[in-house]
């Protein structure tokens, strides 16, 4: 399965997916890139991921989610690229039975791919300047998982 | 033996590749590797075959060891 995409996340698409009769909840969740990043204007950003790990890392983290959740469905897609101020980074979309199930689900899987999955992202800075983002937290929690 | 090297974001743009080949007369555990190339970032992690492994993991033949420096994927 390919959860990667270098074209435009239509997030509107996400609400237009074939009805479930089984399924009364659908709980959504968009990445947007935003316009500042710890006081600092953002102009663009760029992710860049190794996309065959990514692939594998988010194909693990839902099998496991929609078992432990007993989901219908989850539905992810992260764009990789250039993306400007406003555009969708991330999509998410959990449906299940029941809200509680959906919520949880949702949130969890986009906890799990910022900390698991190998994709890397560059803050390009309003005053001209470019940071990748390191985050060395997230670091420890990978390390931890390998002992 | 060969092994093929992957580097990504910060790392890319350091080496100035994406990916490298190095040939090896004797088998290598992954932080020599590391070592070799001058990676001794804290919190750098590594990948052989798409899996995380730990640095002391002895590399094989055909084996394609990626260089992850900590990642941040999403936006929000």
């Amino acid at each position: 399965m390919n959860f990667i995409t270098t074209r435009a996340i239509v997030p509107e698409a996400f609400f237009l997916m074939k009805a479930d009769p089984a399924s009364g909840a659908l709980s959504t969740f968009f990445g947007i890139v935003r316009n500042h990043h710890q006081g600092r204007a953002v102009k663009s950003l760029y992710y860049e991921c190794y996309v065959s790990m990514a692939n594998r890392s988010i194909l693990r983290i839902r099998t496991d989610l929609m078992a432990r959740y007993g989901l219908a469905n989850l539905y992810v897609l992260h764009r990789i690229g250039h993306l400007e101020v406003g555009e969708t980074a991330l999509a998410v979309a959990a449906l299940s039975a029941h809200r509680a199930e959906a919520f949880a689900a949702c949130e969890e899987t986009v906890e799990r791919i910022k900390r698991e999955t190998p994709i890397w992202k560059k803050e390009f800075f309003s005053d001209g300047s470019e940071e990748w983002v390191r985050c060395g937290h997230q670091a420890a929690a990978q390390a931890e998982h390998l002992r | 033996m060969r092994v093929k090297l992957l580097f990504f974001a910060s790392l890319r743009e350091r080496f100035s590749a994406s990916e490298k080949n190095m040939e090896m007369d004797v088998p290598m555990r992954v932080e020599e590797v590391a070592k070799t190339l001058g990676l001794e970032e804290p919190g750098l992690l590594f990948a052989v075959n798409e899996e995380l492994v730990p640095a002391g993991t002895m590399l094989q033949d055909r084996d394609t060891l990626a260089f992850l420096m900590p990642v941040s994927g999403g936006a929000a």
